[in-house]
């Protein structure tokens, strides 16, 4: 698991979680030993504390699931999430401004975001399904031009958001070369998680509710 | 064809919203043109699309509104109040703003009280806050709970789901309608989609629908529905 758990993110994607229910994710964290939790900059101070004594990150994610609100003010959250102690951030593109070919961004905003990580890493959202192919490619040249870590294909908002290991394929294809990919599966399968990694993904987010199925497979 | 005069079934009380992934500036353009030939009493487009859908609306009657935290709820309360302040300035008349649902779950009723206080606080009372307790993850006694909470904060209006298969049941508008009366405006969201059910919800004291499948309900107007696809159900 150990190999396979270095290039998996939890997500919180579940709507409501107790806070027994948060620490319960926390405790399958500190079992299975994953690469990252990645959360809502709400949750990361406790977050922060919680996985201070493990391997694991804690990642904030901004403008989760749509990226639709003004630059301005994710960046604000962005800003506030590594004062709460983020290790790194993930940051929602909007991808609706992508598809009008609106990059300001990615101009913009990448510049303002590796200056508040400051040395940490970044990485990118950009949903595929919904960017027309130039806008895709410019994505991902500009985050490798940026130095951004990895771009994820998917922000696994909803049912069918699975990443299909074809899908990867064909994105990794048009990325630019040396670009890491995140996918997205849903059940946390590790059989899956498997195709994806050899599909050319360096990294696969599942969701926290997928926690306990992946604790009993190891 | 402006259509402001005739009598309408659902249409006065149907909000549409055309929220991302999706809302390309073409969409926005099309769908707020078709929008404002009829007497709707709301559209919602995301805060990135508020300044293109205030030039188009231009003097229209139609109220303009964006969703903030939505679905999740999960901001802290100071970028939320930021996230308002910015919705106002780019021409929203009114918000839908999701809540710390792990607070509500936990049953931490004063920390929802806390932060709808601080977001009516900090509101310059030009933009109207909706509410969303998200009614489709609570059990009743929570439902009750959270208005009581949202009622204690300082809102009266709340929004009752998201949508996004988190849906509401007229029992819910019923239960809420019953306790909380007049101080609570109820607008019902999330799966309502047949005029039977809308109207259900209409009867049971819901002030307004939000639909984000609305062609039966335009349909049941005499609306063709070809440009009303929305969002998220």
């Amino acid at each position: 698991m150990s190999e396979l758990g270095c290039c998996i993110d939890a997500v919180l994607t579940d709507m409501g979680p107790t806070r027994p229910q948060f620490d319960r994710y926390c405790s399958l964290l500190e079992q299975l030993v994953l690469r990252a939790l990645v959360l809502p900059p709400k949750l990361v101070a406790i977050a922060s504390r919680r996985l201070s004594s493990l391997n694991t990150e804690t990642v904030a994610l901004v403008g989760y699931p749509f990226g639709a609100y003004p630059l301005k003010a994710k960046l604000l959250d962005a800003e506030q999430s590594i004062k709460a102690g983020a290790d790194s951030l993930e940051f929602v593109l909007d991808v609706d401004a992508l598809a009008d070919g609106d990059y300001e961004e990615l101009e913009h905003g990448l510049p303002c975001l590796a200056e508040i990580v400051s040395g940490g890493a970044i990485g990118l959202i950009a949903d595929a399904e919904h960017l027309p192919a130039k806008a895709w490619k410019a994505v991902c040249r500009m985050a490798f031009e940026n130095g951004i870590s990895y771009v994820a294909c998917t922000a696994g908002f909803g049912e069918g958001s699975t990443t299909t290991p074809e899908l990867l394929a064909s994105l990794k294809e048009s990325a630019s070369r040396g670009l890491r990919l995140k996918a997205w599966q849903d059940t946390g399968s590790l059989g899956e998680v498997q195709a994806l990694r050899d599909a050319g993904a360096s990294l696969v987010g599942i969701p926290t509710l997928s926690l306990e199925r992946l604790v009993g497979a190891v | 064809m402006v259509q402001q005069n005739r009598e309408y079934r659902f249409l006065g009380r149907l909000v549409l919203a055309l929220i991302a992934p999706g809302a390309t500036r073409s969409r926005v353009k099309a769908f707020l043109s078709w929008v404002k030939q009829y007497p709707f009493p709301a559209v919602f487009v995301d805060m990135t699309r508020l300044s293109q859908a205030r030039e188009l609306l231009g003097d229209s009657s139609v109220s303009l509104g964006a969703p903030i935290a939505h679905p999740f709820g999960w901001m802290d309360s100071v970028v939320k109040s930021r996230y308002i302040r910015q919705a106002a300035a780019d021409g929203a008349d009114e918000v839908d703003v999701g809540l710390d649902y792990m607070s509500a779950k936990s049953h931490d009723f004063k920390g929802t009280a806390e932060e709808v206080r601080v977001l009516t606080t900090e509101n310059d009372e030009r933009t109207q806050l909706v509410f969303v307790p998200q009614l489709a993850i609570l059990s009743d006694e929570e439902k009750l709970a959270m208005c009581e909470a949202i009622l204690l904060g300082g809102g009266h209006r709340i929004c009752t789901s998201w949508g996004y298969g988190w849906n509401t049941s007229v029992s819910d508008v019923l239960l809420l309608a019953s306790e909380f009366g007049d101080d609570l405006k109820i607008e019902a969201g999330g799966g309502i989609r047949i005029p039977e059910q809308a109207q259900q919800m209409l009867d049971a004291g819901a002030v307004r629908i939000h639909s984000g499948s609305p062609a039966l309900l335009l349909k049941a107007d005499g609306i063709d529905p070809a440009c009303s696809q929305s969002r998220h159900e």
